[in-house]
């Protein structure tokens, strides 16, 4: 019995002592953590939009869908504010993301809906005529067939769409790029079966993204936090430059101009790690990964994915959550080894006190609220303004000429699907286990939103599918600041 | 230390005063070895407990070690699961075992990482921790330090993309061969790895894992060895020679 005791006694001893070490001025750590009060230097919250007389606005708190509306069938009508729907391809649904380029757009569908879709893998739609916007392609390579999640990506400076098999939530084995250069609504497929199946063996996929210069594809495999680079320079025969467990988990991310840096999100916390790649980049014969700074926070988590901007040559982050009402906010990143968050673009329904209202709101509706998950900016210098999508919330677009001052100026949460799930295979929403038999009182808005022209967003939603929208009220484009 | 007020307490106040003493210690320990106040039925006595060096802060060399050694598993899990694809049987068997013995080691270092409040990554790729050792004028790390000081960025063991990739394209007996003498090489590099820090490393817990990698990997390259030889042995045979 002594001898337990000595035992237990050394164990308490040793954690605590353990916890002792935990000192932030470790010489060995590059790491900077926001106060847990989530206290930032600008707004907390972006004020909310003023709305035109043709909009039909949602009832009271930003961002909510309340549950009356649930129950009257309101939501069946959808939320507008300075957004109309100009053109829409729903098919079956959609899954997590799905990009969209040139004239087209590229709608993942789901894995668990395999048995029962009728448009199987990727559909390509044609919207040369935003108005009308028709389905041209089924793409149904390996990976693409089993639904590419959150990996599905274009890149612009090559015309290239890739995405990894992702299947249930991750999977191994799968790459498959495309050509759309010349015609957006016709991909052609580059490393067919024959070239290298197997390719690359270790791959664990979930999320995925390219180097601007579209000569490299990473993924990113959730937990553990996995990263895979995947050359290809020459499309038709890609190859396995990197794989490596990097973090104890990660998700979504983007890279620097130039491919040298990696901002990675990490679920738990939520968080973005800084990570020098350039020895990937530069195709070092035996490349190493480095970090180089990382951020983290308390009042989101499950971050999701970031974005690289820069204002006046000063560098920042997007960085998103898909979890913890954490929405998505502005990081300052001038010192990479320090980065800050310095504001945050959430709605009034991610406040604290409405904690108990979103619960009852979304009881029901599968396994996210009224979180954020992924955004895109007009432009990536001197951006104007920010459109994300949100799981509960709809489309949401802010002015973000200034990033410390967040303002939303229009919003298209667009009809809810009650009653439709037999139909809509393809979302995740609708049939999947993320979905949990949602009673589909709002739609999901999962997908990056793009700014098209001078005055239309295109977007995907889960269940209503693909839609061009058009701004109202001279919203946008917005004027330089004076 | 005066042992002697320990015999008039009472047993239960014994125990929680002992608790009390080694909780304090714990926390305010200094070196390598940790001093334990015992109460025993002849008194108060203290107890050095040699190894408990995880109770300090980690050195430069415990975590740099841990975060290189991670790296090289992370390869060596790469060719394993390369070769759980495509080896022969008993080949597959062997790369599951390395599989599984490397990540639950990954696992650990970053579960300490996670408490040290460090990342799982370097700050450089240049091993530049092993210029911290405080023995690393022994000879044979010392001669570990010149290797790596002349091939920075490369550390010992380790393969280029396109080894990787040859080996990816491999098939049949060729890739066995080639898997093994590969792993070979992978584990020739990490065990002078593991060597400077069961010299250099502070923390017993880093000793700890340094020694077991230092006697697991050296066992893997004889048995790996003998299964390289029967192979060709294998090869030749069917072949009628």
């Amino acid at each position: 019995l002594y001898l337990h005791l000595i035992q237990h006694t050394l164990c308490v001893g040793i954690a605590l002592a353990l916890a002792g070490c935990q000192s932030d001025s470790s010489p060995i750590s590059n790491s900077s953590s926001t106060p847990s009060n989530g206290t930032v230097i600008g707004a907390s919250q972006a004020s909310p939009a003023s709305c035109d007389a043709s909009s039909r606005p949602e009832p009271g708190i930003q961002g909510r869908v309340p549950l009356t509306d649930r129950q009257s069938g309101r939501s069946q009508q959808g939320y507008t504010c300075n957004m109309q729907l100009l053109g829409q391809y729903q098919g079956e649904g959609t899954t997590w993301v799905n990009p969209s380029y040139a004239d087209c757009a590229y709608m993942g569908t789901t894995f668990t809906g395999i048995p029962l879709k009728k448009s199987q893998g990727v559909q390509v739609v044609n919207a040369r005529d935003p108005s009308n916007p028709v389905l041209s392609a089924n793409l149904t390579s390996p990976a693409f067939l089993l639904s590419t999640w959150e990996s599905l990506k274009v890149n612009e400076k090559r015309g290239l769409l890739a995405g990894v098999a992702v299947g249930p939530i991750v999977a191994a084995g799968f790459f498959d790029v495309y050509d759309i250069s010349k015609d957006c609504s016709k991909p052609v497929l580059q490393n067919a079966l024959a070239g290298n199946l197997t390719l690359p063996v270790n791959v664990i996929g979930h999320e995925g993204a390219w180097s601007p210069d579209g000569n490299t594809y990473w993924a990113t495999g959730l937990n553990p936090g996995s990263v895979t680079a995947i050359d290809v320079k020459d499309p038709k025969n890609p190859r396995l430059l990197f794989t490596s467990i990097l973090s104890p988990n990660n998700h979504g991310f983007e890279l620097s101009e130039d491919g040298n840096r990696m901002y990675l999100t990490t679920t738990s916390p939520g968080g973005v790690i800084i990570l020098d790649t350039s020895a990937v980049q530069s195709r070092k014969t035996l490349p190493m990964i480095t970090q180089v700074g990382s951020v983290t926070w308390e009042d989101g988590d499950t971050s999701q994915h970031t974005i690289p901007v820069t204002y006046n040559g000063k560098p920042y982050l997007l960085a998103v959550d898909e979890g913890g009402a954490g929405a998505s906010r502005f990081i300052d990143i001038s010192d990479e080894k320090k980065p800050r968050v310095v504001s945050k673009v959430k709605l009034a329904i991610h406040s604290p006190e409405n904690a108990d209202l979103r619960a009852a709101d979304t009881a029901g509706n599968g396994l996210f609220g009224y979180e954020a998950h992924y955004c895109g900016f007009d432009r990536k210098v001197n951006p104007t303004a920010l459109a994300c999508g949100y799981f509960q919330s709809g489309v949401r677009v802010f002015d973000v000429r200034d990033p410390l001052s967040p303002k939303e100026i229009a919003y298209y949460n667009p009809p809810a699907q009650v009653g439709k799930a037999s139909q809509l295979q393809g979302s995740e929403h609708a049939a999947s286990v993320a979905g949990m038999n949602a009673n589909l009182t709002t739609d999901w808005c999962s997908s990056p939103p793009r700014f098209v022209g001078t005055d239309q967003l295109w977007v995907s939603c889960q269940d209503n599918g693909f839609m061009t929208l058009k701004f109202t009220n001279l919203t946008f484009p917005l004027p330089p600041l004076q | 230390m005066d042992n002697s007020r320990g015999n008039k307490a009472k047993p239960s106040l014994k125990k929680a005063f002992s608790l009390f003493l080694v909780l304090v210690l714990g926390v305010t320990a200094g070196a390598g070895t940790v001093l334990v106040l015992i109460w025993t039925d002849s008194g108060l006595i203290e107890k050095n407990i040699p190894g408990l060096g995880l109770i300090q802060k980690p050195s430069e060399v415990d975590i740099g070690f841990v975060q290189s050694m991670s790296q090289h598993h992370d390869q060596a899990i790469t060719m394993a699961q390369i070769a759980e694809h495509k080896g022969g049987s008993w080949v597959k068997q062997f790369a599951r075992g390395i599989v599984l013995k490397q990540l639950a080691e990954m696992g650990m270092i970053a579960g300490w990482l996670g408490v040290w409040k460090a990342p799982m990554l370097p700050a450089d790729n240049t091993m530049s921790w092993l210029e911290k050792g405080e023995n690393r004028n022994a000879p044979i790390d010392a001669l570990y330090l010149q290797q790596c000081r002349a091939t920075p960025g490369l550390m010992p063991g380790m393969f280029t993309i396109e080894q990787m990739n040859d080996l990816r394209a491999l098939e049949g007996d060729a890739f066995d061969q080639r898997f093994l003498q590969m792993m070979i090489e992978h584990h020739q590099g990490g065990i002078p790895m593991a060597q400077f820090a069961l010299n250099n490393a502070e923390s017993y817990l880093v000793k700890s894992m340094a020694n077991s990698i230092l006697r697991e990997q050296s066992i893997e390259i004889g048995v790996m060895s003998k299964m390289k030889n029967g192979l060709a042995d294998q090869v030749q045979s069917s072949r009628g020679f």
